[in-house]
């Protein structure tokens, strides 16, 4: 499945700068881990040494929120996955 | 009712297609509490004043910094040391003498929440820490008061309105903290924001447009651009979830 990978403003300086990526994967989990594949520098931004996503970081496809435990969830052909990096200032 | 002078001085917004007196009126009688006086806050307070908000309280509890003058626009050099409250008090007071400013020296926390925020119509998270967002995100819940949640990182802003019990919250969207760190900010950033959550407060009160709920609106200052993303509420959500 190819899967459009949006990446807010704060985690695209581990990602050469792109707000868009394009990846591969039958699951949440494979997409992501294509996504580090492309952009290696970004799994310390989403995941803990134990491989596990940062409760930090949110990743939604479709308004569903992908927690850890979703991660194994298929997804859809052409859909949209947003990442968050959750940012706090004021 | 409105007095001839508040007719003339709010003309411009009265005459919006669906505002009118009646939105006027509203907004007279309306309050709102902002969490913070800094880059967001300020922005904030001062269009609701401007726009004829009843009762205005404004909660801080730090001091005036020479850092934060290249966004806290409420904040001035000769405020520097000086409490925040005072310096904003003075000056929202001095914009707009319709106004009832209230001004809360106080730090968020759990046990003062509820008497800092009880009584208003609606809550600005207009804080720059991630614990207090989640302590007043349960707080409005709880109480079930309209939150306007707005946050920022560098060029990028975020916001999002929450009406408990029926949209997505902030729990729906974030669960944990990140490490503390000194965040990077352009004061036009807040200001995007800021004014964005006292437009969301105004459309609350007044019933005018459609809220902001439901999708997390995220301004790129890189790109000079809006993106939305759909949020749905998260049965499993520690905050709304067993609503």
């Amino acid at each position: 499945m190819a899967v459009t990978v949006n990446l807010a403003a704060y985690l695209r300086q581990y990602a050469a700068n792109k707000e868009n990526v394009l990846v591969m994967g039958k699951t949440v989990r494979e997409c992501l881990d294509n996504l580090i594949k492309q952009y290696p520098k970004l799994k310390d931004q989403i995941f803990d040494k134990n491989n596990s996503l940062y409760p930090y970081v949110s990743v939604f496809i479709a308004g569903e929120i992908m927690y850890a435990d979703k991660l194994e969830k298929p997804v859809k052909d052409g859909v949209n996955m947003n990442i968050l990096y959750i940012i706090g200032g004021g | 009712m409105l007095t001839p002078e508040e007719k003339q001085r709010y003309d411009r917004q009265i005459i919006i297609n669906g505002f009118g007196e009646v939105g006027q009126k509203k907004l007279k009688h309306a309050s709102v509490v902002i969490a913070g006086s800094g880059g967001l806050g300020s922005p904030a307070a001062i269009y609701l004043v401007a726009a004829g908000i009843g009762k205005l309280r404004i909660i801080d509890h730090d001091k005036v910094e020479l850092s934060n003058l290249n966004r806290q626009i409420l904040h001035w050099d000769k405020d520097l040391g000086r409490e925040k409250v005072e310096s904003a008090g003075e000056k929202l007071s001095r914009m707009n003498g319709n106004v009832k400013i209230e001004m809360a020296g106080e730090t968020i926390n759990e046990s003062n929440v509820v008497k800092l925020t009880d009584s208003f119509d609606v809550i600005i998270d207009a804080m720059d820490n991630l614990e207090t967002r989640f302590i007043l995100n349960k707080t409005a819940i709880k109480q079930g008061t309209p939150f306007v949640h707005g946050a920022v990182y560098g060029l990028e802003g975020r916001a999002m309105t929450i009406i408990p019990g029926k949209t997505a919250c902030l729990g729906c969207v974030y669960r944990g903290l990140p490490p503390r760190e000194k965040f990077p900010v352009l004061g036009t950033t807040p200001g995007i924001i800021g004014m964005i959550q006292a437009t969301e407060a105004i459309k609350i009160i007044t019933g005018i447009g459609e809220l902001l709920t439901n999708r997390l609106l995220i301004y790129d200052g890189f790109k000079m651009k809006f993106m939305e993303i759909e949020i749905k509420r998260d049965p499993g959500c520690i905050f709304c979830g067993t609503l």
